[in-house]
């Protein structure tokens, strides 16, 4: 093995990771070789800094009572959650209430609704009258005008209804 | 190591004493990936939160420590995503003032941000291997990977931090 692939595994043998053969291996190459003690220093001394490093953030960073802080924020979670739970039913019971109201008005509108055709049973039901008369009382347009602007449709065989559209 | 079963029922001395027994690996852990104090601490918190809140679903039968770890794994990873499209005050630079990575920083300082160039896998083995003097077969069950897995993880990271610090802070090699 050349020296690149002995400083590969010098981490490793660094932290004794490695197996028995591979361990010696590189433990002779490296009583004969200054340049892999050189890089090993480093590995010793990044190794050394990472421990340190680890154990002086992490001993100000661990925090006492975190089982009570948890458990206590746990708690107003499920607090919280409950009470989301019963805005969010409030909320249902808002929009179903707004949703029947609209539908209702809705329904009262298309009973009550104005119908163009109305007014035709009473047309129906009115007795015919009949006067002969020398001239017409009202005065009837052109007839072309009348064709214009008329539209007479036949609802029964007596019964016409004229509508005009000016 | 406390009883899953336990846990499950909503024991809380149970769930105390398992943060006894764990809060030492997930800060190392958590410090391992955000290298930041704060961050690490509210990350832990966020996890053991996470964990008693889905206890129900533990397996009796798995390694509850690799559940935990795997929660706060992903706390960890958002966090980071969140912090990407942010940036501190320190690290914006001042005006007119070029900054190079070796300009004046200690060495704690330099192995710090040599650990940046890791990803955060190998940052979880390395902090597991410093801080809680664990071997590659204890990380390798936790993280759920090989021992072989491990020591090849590890063994990468290591070379890439020497490099980093070989070529952008000469005077600590010397």
């Amino acid at each position: 093995m050349k020296c690149k692939e002995f400083q590969d595994y010098l981490p490793l043998f660094q932290r004794d990771l490695l197996d028995t053969d591979m361990n010696k291996q590189v433990s002779d190459h490296l009583s004969s070789c200054e340049a892999c003690r050189r890089v090993l220093a480093l590995e010793n001394r990044i190794s050394g800094h990472l421990d340190m490093l680890f154990t002086m953030e992490s001993a100000e960073l661990v925090p006492d009572g975190i089982a009570d802080r948890v458990l206590e924020k746990f708690q107003q979670s499920e607090v919280l959650s409950v009470k989301r739970g019963r805005s969010r039913v409030k909320l249902v019971f808002r929009f179903g209430a707004v949703a029947a109201t609209v539908v209702l008005v809705l329904w009262f509108s298309f009973l009550f609704r104005h119908s163009p055709t109305a007014g035709i049973d009473l047309i129906q039901e009115a007795p015919v009258r009949t006067a002969l008369l020398n001239e017409s009382p009202v005065r009837t347009p052109e007839i072309r005008e009348v064709q214009r602007r008329t539209t007479v449709t036949r609802l029964k065989e007596n019964v016409i209804w004229i509508s005009y559209t000016n | 190591m406390v009883d899953a079963e336990r846990l499950r029922q909503g024991d809380e001395d149970a769930f105390k004493e398992f943060v006894g027994e764990t809060e030492r690996l997930l800060m190392s852990v958590s410090y391992g990936i955000l290298l930041n104090t704060e961050d690490a601490r509210d990350a832990v918190q966020d996890a053991y939160l996470r964990f008693w809140r889905s206890r129900e679903r533990l397996d009796p039968n798995g390694y509850i420590q690799a559940y935990l770890v795997q929660i706060l794994k992903n706390v960890c990873l958002t966090m980071l995503k969140k912090r990407a499209n942010t940036v501190g005050m320190d690290e914006i630079p001042e005006p007119g003032k070029k900054e190079t990575p070796s300009s004046r920083l200690d060495e704690k300082e330099i192995i710090s941000r040599a650990m940046t160039v890791l990803k955060e896998k190998e940052r979880m083995i390395v902090a597991m291997i410093h801080y809680e003097n664990m071997d590659s077969a204890e990380v390798g069950e936790i993280l759920g990977l090989s021992a072989s897995t491990v020591r090849s993880h590890y063994q990468s990271a290591r070379i890439r931090m020497r490099n980093y610090i070989t070529r952008f802070f000469p005077e600590f090699v010397r």
